[in-house]
């Protein structure tokens, strides 16, 4: 009976510490998250990044404001107008500040910005070599060229020499080049903001409303990459979340079934309760007591950790660029409470389905010489397991229906996350016939590993599921994760080229947009159409009482309907340099009527409607080029009838020649336009899913050793039976292998049936596209998982073997 | 020639002032075809002497010889590719693999050995013991003495030159345990099979031909022919002496 009491400490220590080890690794997850979330939910506003030190600043409104037949309308403008000229007069002090394209050429730039120079030391920047500019033809830059070199410098107009007279040190939110203010004024002439000394109430009190007095933190508002910023925000939050929520999942189905697992393995030390007298309710209460008193230990170790670990993500976040710089740690205690609450609520819930089990333990059990585990699938397990897979269908076949839907995160992550328990649920239920057909094969062979392997799996159905339940987890997400992504990037590179009427496009490279010289040679290029459309917008009272910001395009050219997808219903595209406009059908607008519209700076303009486009849900307004106050951020080239391709893409190559842009041909246009896989939100995912698969990497190790600790006394056995250790270790390696593979099978059933779904979705919303699979990233995700099983396995056996046999006495 | 020799066998566990001597100078030889029995007071170094006869232990001094083949100096792995060929094992908690049926279990040693199990003598084996009609049944479902006889069998299936029995009968009641001592019995009278059997019960050693008394890790008596009331009186006497 000693050694039985003993047999059972042991077994109870490392079932102990594997719960513990699940139960810390899990709230350390969903604390660390839930902690970077809280930082990226609860961003205080940023503050003011451009303008540095104690100055004001005016600045216009850069809003229209438009009186209709019922009240009073604002929209914000997308290319604000400078500030007032009489304005500027009236305030006489002040230094001007212009803000407006220009780049070195050649070199790739962030946040391209030309400014005049004394502007430079109101905005943190001060000379760290050469001179400031000191005539229209210097600069000062920021790298890619020394005092002294002459460089070519590009705006929105014109390419043009200069020559650089300083340096000065990157800030990192923009990339600017400094003019003489002169030369500043001459490139763009209105004035975009004015920066005072005095105080800002004397300025405020001269300025009145005609334009923004901003100060301290309010300088924040004219920050150039400010709405860039607000992008990266809502894709941490995005990523964050959907990280959190992936962590959370992970975690309260590792410690979950671990700690149903634990139940399990004391059954023998249940039935000496009982023995000795203890009733169920007495066994179970015992549980419980444990339970909340190793989970509130290890959920707040986990939420040290989760909280020590934050910081860390958040800094890796901001390193790869998924997270704005400025982002301050949350302080916050909630992630950590939640992190606790759901350890010690998953720990006790998972004790609860168990203990009841338990607490039926019969006495005699524990006089047994070992209890069978041959039918791990009870009828409650039946029913949950079937009916979670039952609504991962339903959630399937929804998404199907409404196939717009089906691609969206938000959709797809329930779905793998319900189709993943349903596995787990039934995994048990695999095991025995996939025990069974795996070591068919060997069955005919003389040797006993087969035969051993089989048999253990066969009777251990409990070990061998939980043990491959971390394997799935691991797999499962690589494939529905990995394969989602792939597959979604190459509906859609195929939905973008079928939708693409052009047959080459001229993008830029490190530059915003392609430079108006390069659009003029590539529309002179023999045997095409080039078409280079700059977006921007017009207002328009809508309906006589809303006002509408209306996404337009700037362009012309007559073969404007055959490059782009474009249905002009009656008339023709403007004709250059006239006050026309080309308008959706909607406008309700004819050829030859003229429309009243403000341009993107506000502008007021009375336009001519030379042509009307149809369908299409949104269709754009085209206006004539002059109205364009950017650069084409793409050329789209289309071949005439009987051109010949190859002479065109080679002409087309040497006009692009010395520029920065490239040729593309539709199909690897689409191919890298629908490429996300450098974006910053998949890498983001990937690498917190990596996070996330170490904890389940943890948890593989973790089960096995919890596994290995009932092993002893089978190992003994083996030896006194006389097995070799070689052949002690392969049996043994052997199960934890079939484990492995039942984990990948389910995995792959759970893979399967989630991407076939997407499939569906995809063939009715783009029609049928190919699966692709992340072939390397599952590769490396099972040789990882099956070389943790092993290492898992063999460790804890050698140091058995090493130890010399237990008889019994 | 001698299934088991031991020339001047001893055994140290521990070292320095704690070291404790199990067995002290023992040397003994164990014809081919006797059944023996080997008796003492808990602590006497019994089990001693049947691991180290078995090459389970090494000793610290010595030679053990299994059929003719020097056991000193092997290493662990060779002792076990040894033991598997030559030896067998019954054990008082009978260390059945809990996952392999009864016929599976019999299989086992042979599986080990390399070889391939022929179902004929598995059957054979199994109604040797009485347990024609238990094949498909694993240990949780056999009573004690049935699975101490799948665990003679088990033994037997490698055809061992000896077959050891530590405590063959202890875990079980006084009935299964003698229909155990029966058939082993049986295996010495019908088979020639070699036996040795540490046992503290004088009825169970009456089954044997040869009864060696240990005392303090010495060879102290010996009984031929023995019955249950010898047995006991030399064991009373062993125990009122002063140690």
């Amino acid at each position: 009976m000693l050694t039985i009491a003993l047999a059972t400490l042991r077994t109870r220590w490392v079932s102990f510490a594997g719960t513990f080890v699940a139960l810390t690794g899990g709230a350390g997850l969903i604390a660390a998250m839930g902690l970077v979330l809280a930082a990226s939910v609860a961003a205080p506003p940023r503050p003011p990044v451009r303008y540095t030190g104690d100055v004001t600043v005016v600045a216009p409104h850069g809003t229209l404001t438009v009186s209709t037949a019922y009240d009073t309308k604002t929209e914000r403008l997308v290319d604000p107008p400078g500030l007032p000229a009489d304005l500027v007069a009236r305030l006489g002090a002040g230094v001007p500040d212009r803000t407006f394209y220009a780049q070195l050429a050649g070199v790739p730039a962030r946040e391209p910005a030309g400014h005049g120079w004394s502007s430079a030391r109101y905005t943190g920047y001060a000379l760290t070599a050469g001179s400031a500019p000191a005539n229209e033809a210097e600069v000062v830059v920021t790298g890619g060229a020394r005092p002294g070199d002459r460089v070519e410098v590009r705006t929105l107009t014109a390419t043009r020499p200069y020559t650089v007279s300083g340096l000065v040190a990157s800030r990192g939110f923009e990339t600017p080049v400094f003019f003489a203010d002169s030369e500043a004024a001459r490139l763009s002439p209105r004035i975009d903001a004015l920066v005072m000394t005095d105080p800002p109430d004397t300025v405020r009190a001269s300025v009145g409303d005609r334009a923004r007095v901003l100060t301290g933190v309010e300088l924040g508002e004219l920050d150039p990459d400010r709405d860039r910023d607000a992008d990266v925000l809502n894709d941490t939050n995005a990523l964050v979340g959907i990280a959190g929520g992936f962590a959370a999942f992970v975690a309260i189905f590792v410690v979950a079934s671990t700690f149903g697992y634990s139940v399990v393995q004391r059954r023998r030390e249940f039935a000496l309760l009982r023995v000795t007298g203890a009733t169920p309710g007495q066994v179970r209460r015992m549980l419980y007591g444990e339970a909340a008193l190793v989970s509130v230990v290890a959920s707040a170790l986990g939420c040290a950790l989760g909280a020590a670990g934050a910081p860390a993500v958040l800094d890796w976040l901001i390193r790869l660029d998924m997270a704005p710089a400025w982002l301050p740690d949350s302080g916050s205690w909630i992630p950590l409470a939640v992190a606790l609450a759901s350890g010690v609520t998953v720990a006790l819930s998972g004790v609860a389905v168990a203990s009841w089990r338990a607490g039926r333990v019969r006495p005699v059990e524990a006089l047994r010489e070992a209890a069978l585990d041959t039918r791990a699938m009870t009828l409650v397990r039946w029913f949950a397991g079937l009916g979670t897979l039952a609504a991962a269908i339903v959630m399937i076949g929804a998404a199907v229906v409404d196939p717009d839907s089906a691609t969206s995160d938000k959709t797809y992550m329930p779905t793998v996350m319900v189709l993943v328990v349903a596995c787990g649920l039934l995994a048990p239920a695999v095991v025995r016939p996939l025990a069974l057909r795996l070591t068919a094969p060997l069955r005919r062979l003389r040797g006993a590993t087969a035969m051993l392997v089989r048999e253990n799996a066969l009777t251990a159905v409990r070990r061998t599921a939980v043990t491959a339940s971390p394997v799935l987890v691991t797999v499962a997400l690589t494939g529905l994760l990995g394969g989602a992504a792939g597959t979604i990037d190459v509906a859609e590179a195929e939905q973008s080229e079928r939708s693409m009427f052009a047959d080459y496009l001229v993008r830029p490279v490190g530059a915003p947009g392609v430079s108006r010289a390069l659009v003029d040679r590539l529309t002179a290029v023999d045997g095409v159409d080039a078409v280079a459309p700059v977006p921007t917008t017009v207002y328009r009272v809508h309906a006589g009482a809303v006002l509408v910001a209306w996404p337009a395009k700037a362009v012309t050219a007559a073969a404007v309907p055959n490059v782009l997808d474009v249905r002009l219903q009656a008339g023709a595209m403007s004709t250059p340099d006239s006050a026309s406009i080309v308008v959706p059908d909607n406008w309700g607008a004819g050829v030859g009527e003229y429309v009243d519209v403000w341009l993107a700076d506000g502008t007021p303009a009375r336009l001519r409607v030379t042509g009307v486009v149809a369908e299409g849900q949104y269709p754009d307004a085209y206006l004539p080029a002059r109205y364009a106050t950017a650069l084409a951020p793409l050329v789209y080239v289309k071949l005439r009838a009987g051109a010949d391709p190859a002479g065109v893409e080679r002409a087309l190559r040497a006009a692009v020649a010395g520029e920065d842009a490239q040729v593309l041909t539709k199909r690897a246009w689409a191919a890298t336009a629908a490429d996300r896989s450098a974006d910053a939100s998949r890498i983001g995912l990937f690498i917190v899913l990596g996070i996330v698969l170490s904890y389940t990497g943890i948890a593989i190790v973790n089960t096995l050793l919890m596994a290995s600790s009932e092993r002893g006394t089978d190992i003994d056995t083996l030896r006194l039976t006389g097995a070799t250790n070689g052949q002690v270790l392969r049996a043994l390696v052997g199960e934890a292998l079939l484990a492995v593979v039942a984990g990948v099978v389910l995995a792959a059933a759970a893979t399967t049936v989630g991407l076939l779904g997407l499939w569906l979705a995809l063939l009715r919303l783009v029609g049928p596209t190919a699966i692709v699979m992340p072939w390397p990233a599952l590769g490396a995700v099972t040789i990882a998982a099956a070389a943790l099983a092993v290492l898992a396995t063999v460790l804890p056996v050698w140091r058995r073997l090493r130890r010399p046999m237990a008889l019994a006495e | 020639m001698n299934a088991v020799q031991l020339w001047s066998v001893s055994r140290t566990y521990g070292r320095g002032e704690r070291a404790v001597t199990a067995l002290d100078d023992v040397s003994l030889e164990l014809a081919a075809g006797t059944f023996t029995a080997v008796m003492g007071p808990s602590g006497s170094g019994k089990s001693t002497l049947l691991q180290c006869a078995a090459g389970l232990d090494r000793p610290t001094a010595g030679r053990v010889f299994i059929a003719g083949t020097d056991l000193t100096g092997l290493s662990e792995n060779r002792r076990t590719l040894l033991r598997r060929d030559l030896v067998g094992f019954v054990f008082q908690s009978f260390n059945l693999m809990p996952s392999l049926t009864a016929t599976q279990n019999v299989e086992l040693p042979i599986r080990l050995a390399g070889r391939r199990p022929d179902p004929e003598a598995v059957r054979t084996a199994l109604a040797a013991v009485g347990l024609a009609d238990r094949a498909g049944h694993r240990p949780a479902e056999l009573s004690g003495g049935q699975q101490q006889r799948v665990a003679i069998a088990r033994a037997l299936a490698v055809h061992p030159r000896v077959l050891f029995a530590d405590e063959p009968t202890g875990a079980l009641d006084t009935a299964t345990g003698h229909g155990v001592l029966r058939l082993l019995r049986d295996l010495v009278d019908r088979y020639g099979q070699t036996i040795v059997m540490v046992t503290h019960d004088p009825v169970a050693a009456s089954f044997a031909d040869r009864v060696l008394f240990l005392a303090d890790g010495r060879i102290v008596d010996e009984l031929v022919e023995p019955t249950a009331a010898t047995v006991a009186t030399r064991m009373t006497r062993l125990a009122a002496a002063p140690c």
